[in-house]
C-alpha cells in the first residue's frame, strides 16, 4: 500500500519540470538531495517532501522552475535589487485536497535550494513552516 | 498583506463599473497603493515612501489563471544570507598592557636592562573604519584612530636627561631616585588585515600603525616630590609600528614593535618601542 502511494506521490510530481531538477541533479556532485515521503515535519504532515541543495547548476535550474513558474496558480517571490532570491510556487492540484509547492531561493554564484513539498497544508501553513524559529 | 488584499475586494467593484483601463490611487500616511485593472488582469502596486524616496515593496497581477506576488523585502523567509554579513573592525574600546624600551624590534629580552625597567601604556578607540575584502566577509582592510599614554620606566637611579648640547642620555643620579619615567602622549592610526569567524567568534588581524606622538616628558621622584627632568628628549613625533590582535568576541590580546627609533638616534640612544598587553571591546 505504502509503495502505491509513493508511486501515486512520484507520479504527482511527472508533470512539473522540477521533478527532472531532482532526478538530472539529485546525484550530481556538489549536490545533496533529500526525499522524505509521509514525513512530520515541524508539526505538518507532508506527502512528499524532496529539497536539493547545489553549489553549481543555478543557471540550468532556474530555466526549469521557469517553465514552472509559468503554469503555477500561484507565484510568491521575494526580489533583492531586482534579482529573484527565493519564493515558492504553488501548482494545480493533481489530488483533490493536496497542494503542491515549490519553494526556492538562490545563493550566491551558482548555488541554491530546491524544494518540493505535496501535502494539504494551506499557503498559510506553508508561511508559517518557512518562518518558525529554528 | 491581508489589508491591502481587503483593500483590494474594496476597490475591484468600483473598478468594474468604470471604463477599463481604471487607475485607482489610494495614499494612506507614507503609503500609496495603485490598482490597475487592465484585460481580465488587476495590477496592484505598494509603495512606500521612506521620506527621501518612493519605493516599490510590493507588485501583485491577479487572474483567473495565476496570482503573482512579489516583495520587494522578506516577509516569509527569514533573509539570513551570509553574504549580506556586516563586517565590522574588531579594534578594543580600552586597552592595557606593558610597553618596554627596546635596543631594537622584535628583541626577544631586553638588553636594556637594568636601565630600563617594566613600563606601562593604555589607550582608547575612537573610530573605526572597515571595508570588506570578500563577498563572505569575512576578511578586511580596517583601521582605526586610537590615543594612547605610553610611561616607560627606568630602574635604579637613572634619569634620562638633555644636556646642553642637545645630547639626550640616561645619567645615574646621586640622590635616591624613586622612580624615573619618560611619558609620552600619542595618537595612532593603524591600518590592518582582518580575519573573522574562522572559528566561531575569534578574529585575528596584522597590519602597521602610525603613531604621531607629543607631550613628552621625563621625570623622576625624589624626597616624595615630582621633577621634571626635561620635556626635550629628542623623541621623533612621527613612528611605524607593526602590531596585530588576536581575540574572541570582546576580549582580546594585542602586540606591537616599533619599526623606527623612540628617539632621534642622532642625538639620544637606540630606543625601540615593544608592547603586548589586553584589550576589551565594549
Amino acid at each position: 500500500m505504502a509503495m502505491l502511494l509513493s508511486a501515486s506521490t512520484v507520479l504527482a510530481q511527472a508533470d512539473l519540470q522540477v521533478g527532472r531538477v531532482f532526478d538530472l541533479y539529485g546525484h550530481s556532485k556538489g549536490c545533496k538531495m533529500v526525499e522524505l515521503h509521509h514525513s512530520s515535519f515541524r508539526g505538518y504532515e507532508l506527502d512528499v517532501y524532496k529539497s536539493l541543495i547545489y553549489r553549481q547548476y543555478g543557471n540550468a535550474i532556474e530555466n526549469y522552475l521557469k517553465t514552472d513558474r509559468k503554469n503555477a496558480r500561484k507565484v510568491r517571490e521575494i526580489v533583492e535589487d531586482g534579482v529573484i532570491t527565493s519564493g515558492y510556487y504553488m501548482m494545480k492540484q493533481t489530488r483533490q485536497g493536496i497542494n503542491r509547492y515549490i519553494l526556492f531561493r538562490n545563493g550566491s554564484g551558482q548555488s541554491g535550494t530546491v524544494v518540493y513539498i505535496e501535502g494539504a497544508l494551506s499557503p498559510d501553513e506553508l508561511m508559517k513552516l518557512c518562518t518558525v524559529n529554528k | 498583506m491581508k489589508k491591502y488584499l481587503l483593500l483590494l475586494a474594496a476597490v475591484i467593484p468600483a473598478t468594474l463599473w468604470a471604463a477599463e483601463p481604471v487607475d485607482t490611487i489610494i495614499t494612506k500616511t507614507n503609503k500609496k497603493v495603485i490598482v490597475t485593472d487592465t484585460a481580465g488582469t488587476t495590477k496592484v502596486k505598494v509603495l512606500e515612501n521612506d521620506g527621501k524616496e518612493e519605493k516599490m515593496t510590493f507588485e501583485g497581477h491577479y487572474s483567473d489563471q495565476q496570482d503573482v506576488e512579489q516583495y520587494f523585502f522578506s516577509p516569509f523567509i527569514p533573509n539570513k544570507k551570509k553574504g549580506n554579513r556586516y563586517f565590522e573592525a574588531s579594534y578594543p574600546s580600552v586597552f592595557l598592557g606593558f610597553n618596554n624600551l627596546e635596543s631594537h624590534c622584535l628583541s626577544s629580552m631586553n638588553d636594556l636592562a637594568p636601565n630600563v625597567s617594566s613600563s606601562s601604556e593604555w589607550g582608547i578607540t575612537i573610530t573605526t573604519f572597515s571595508f570588506p575584502l570578500d563577498k563572505m566577509k569575512d576578511f578586511g582592510i580596517t583601521a582605526a584612530a586610537q590615543i594612547k599614554n605610553v610611561h616607560n620606566y627606568f630602574s635604579g637611579n637613572h634619569i634620562l636627561t638633555t644636556d646642553d648640547n642637545g645630547q639626550t642620555y640616561l645619567k645615574e643620579d646621586t640622590r635616591d631616585i624613586q622612580k624615573s619615567y619618560l611619558s609620552y602622549w600619542a595618537f595612532k592610526v593603524p591600518v590592518m588585515l582582518e580575519g573573522q569567524r574562522m572559528i566561531g567568534k575569534l578574529f585575528m588581524s596584522i597590519g602597521f600603525s602610525l603613531e604621531l606622538r607629543s607631550g613628552e616628558h621625563s621625570r623622576y621622584k625624589t624626597d616624595g616630590h615630582k621633577h621634571t627632568e626635561t620635556t626635550d628628549v629628542n623623541l621623533n613625533h612621527v613612528g611605524l609600528n607593526v602590531e596585530s590582535y588576536i581575540g574572541y568576541d570582546g576580549f582580546m590580546i594585542y602586540c606591537n614593535c616599533g619599526l623606527t627609533p623612540l628617539l632621534n638616534t642622532h642625538n639620544a640612544p637606540k630606543y625601540y618601542t615593544g608592547s603586548i598587553g589586553v584589550a576589551f571591546k565594549l
